[in-house]
């Protein structure tokens, strides 16, 4: 703390050579003088610090003590002021950077966008740029009314929209329509049918007609639960036909692939460029130089400028690399292969057979053929094969004439 | 020897504390670091390892390692380092 004072303060670094150098620092604390890090050369010649305003005042002593004193260095911040003196350049451009951040405080540098979940941020900015907010406007000139009103109309799926400016920042906060919940319409004409091949287990109907019962063996797209639903009495009703039906289910999935495969190699060779983006302008600091090769990754790496979490400046560095590389074939080994392959085919069978699906058993094969890994995973499953059908008029006018026929008889 | 020479001071023979008698040296040891000198005469030399000061009728000299002059006024003085020995002269 004491060394940043003396810098802020500055002083004056005393050579003092004399018989005995003493006297002088005797002298200087006979007259208040303050004097600091004193430091003995030899027996004649002494270093010590003192203030600015008291160095010249230290000379005039000197003789009356019998030595000879120097001033060997002046330093601190008074010392650095007075060297920059006559730099007028510096003295303005703290002024204008001033000025700048002043008038900068008055544009959007940032936009930030909550409160979406369908609608897309760039979808929103595009709309609030067609209403005159974005990068680097005069947020002074708009208001949050005619901002709603503008971009409203231009994305319907939004119902309210507001936005605050918090120094450059705007900050957008919306409200999205929500969706009509799907009605079930118990009236309208479903028909549920298999939707893989099984050994029906069980079968629970909520709505309709069962045409299954437990054991049989359905097809798939057999109608296991009917839309129509014939009455003694009366008409043939069309109803919404509900249910779950468990069946054992087979499976057999085979998945190929070959077991060369292409590696890359980098070459070591790379090229980088930058470019510099300002609001909405980029200023790239390249011709064309990239690498010519086809085969080469290419990177880029953007930087927004600014302190993270403090503030951003609306600057960003974009970096792009290009990296050669050599395509060289490699060769798969069969154990990599095949687990590779079993881990394909369980997947597929998980996605089949759905997430309340269970797998019984199953066995996976493996073998090469010309160069290619085929795998077959053969699996026996329990699962919901019910799925929902709409019926056909056909399917409808031929049900309600049955029935007539019925009941005439 | 020179202490035998050095005459007795009247304090001594009225039995009352020494630093009565305006402008007595007075020497406060804090530790074996740190040693304040108060109404000393100036210093005579000075060094890393031997500091001589003045007092009215005596020189004190203080011996040890990196001794430095941390502090100094008309009346009072501060040293500091590795004081080993004070000797009085």
């Amino acid at each position: 703390m004491e060394r940043l004072s003396d810098e802020v303060r500055g002083y004056a670094v005393i050579k003092a050579v004399g018989a005995e150098p003493t006297r002088l620092i005797d002298r200087c604390a006979d007259e208040n003088i303050d004097f600091w890090g004193v430091c003995p050369e030899d027996e004649i010649t002494f270093f010590f610090k003192t203030r600015l305003k008291h160095a010249e005042e230290i000379l005039g002593f000197a003789e009356k003590c019998c030595c000879e004193a120097e001033i060997v260095e002046r330093r601190g911040v008074p010392i650095e002021a007075k060297k920059l003196r006559r730099r007028y350049a510096l003295l303005v451009l703290p002024l204008i950077l001033i000025f700048i951040l002043v008038a900068s405080h008055f544009f959007i540098w940032e936009i930030e966008i909550t409160g979406n979940d369908t609608v897309s941020d760039i979808e929103i900015l595009n709309a609030l740029e067609d209403s005159g907010v974005y990068i680097g406007s005069f947020w002074p000139d708009f208001t949050s009314d005619s901002i709603r009103s503008r971009v409203l109309v231009k994305v319907p799926e939004l119902k309210w929209l507001s936005v605050s400016v918090f120094g450059s920042r705007a900050v957008v906060e919306v409200r999205e329509r929500t969706d009509v919940p799907e009605l079930f319409d118990e009236d309208e004409a479903v028909k549920i049918v298999a939707g893989e091949p099984g050994i029906i287990q069980s079968i629970s109907v909520l709505r309709g007609f069962s045409l299954f019962k437990k054991g049989q063996t359905a097809a798939e797209s057999d109608t296991l639960i009917g839309g129509a639903v014939p009455s003694t009495f009366g008409e043939t009703e069309i109803v919404h036909a509900e249910g779950i039906v468990i069946a054992r289910t087979w499976y057999e999935i085979c998945a190929v692939m070959p077991l060369k495969y292409s590696e890359k190699i980098y070459t070591g060779e790379k090229e980088s460029r930058f470019a510099l983006i300002i609001g909405n302008e980029r200023i790239n600091f390249y011709g064309k130089s990239r690498i010519s090769d086809t085969n080469c990754d290419n990177i880029v790496s953007e930087r927004r400028l600014g302190i993270e979490g403090f503030f951003e400046l609306p600057v960003t560095v974009v970096k792009e690399t290009s990296e050669s590389y050599e395509l060289s074939g490699a060769d798969f080994t069969e154990d990599a292969a095949g687990a590779r392959l079993k881990e394909l085919t369980a997947c597929e069978l998980r996605r089949r057979i759905g997430e309340d699906g269970e797998i019984i058993s199953s066995e996976f094969t493996f073998s090469v053929i010309d160069g290619t890994a085929v795998g077959t995973l053969r699996a026996e499953c329990r699962q919901n094969i019910a799925t929902e059908k709409q019926m056909t008029v056909e399917e409808i006018n031929a049900a309600k004439s049955a029935g007539e026929e019925k009941n005439t008889q | 020897m020179k202490n035998a020479v050095r005459r007795r001071p009247v304090t001594d023979f009225f039995r009352l504390p020494a630093e009565l008698v305006p402008g007595v040296p007075k020497l406060t040891l804090s530790g074996g670091s740190e040693a304040l000198i108060e109404n000393h005469g100036g210093l005579k030399s000075y060094s890393r390892d031997l500091i001589e000061v003045r007092g009215r009728n005596l020189l004190l000299q203080i011996r040890g390692e990196d001794l430095e002059l941390a502090a100094m006024t008309k009346t009072e003085l501060v040293l500091r380092g590795i004081i080993v020995a004070i000797e009085l002269c």
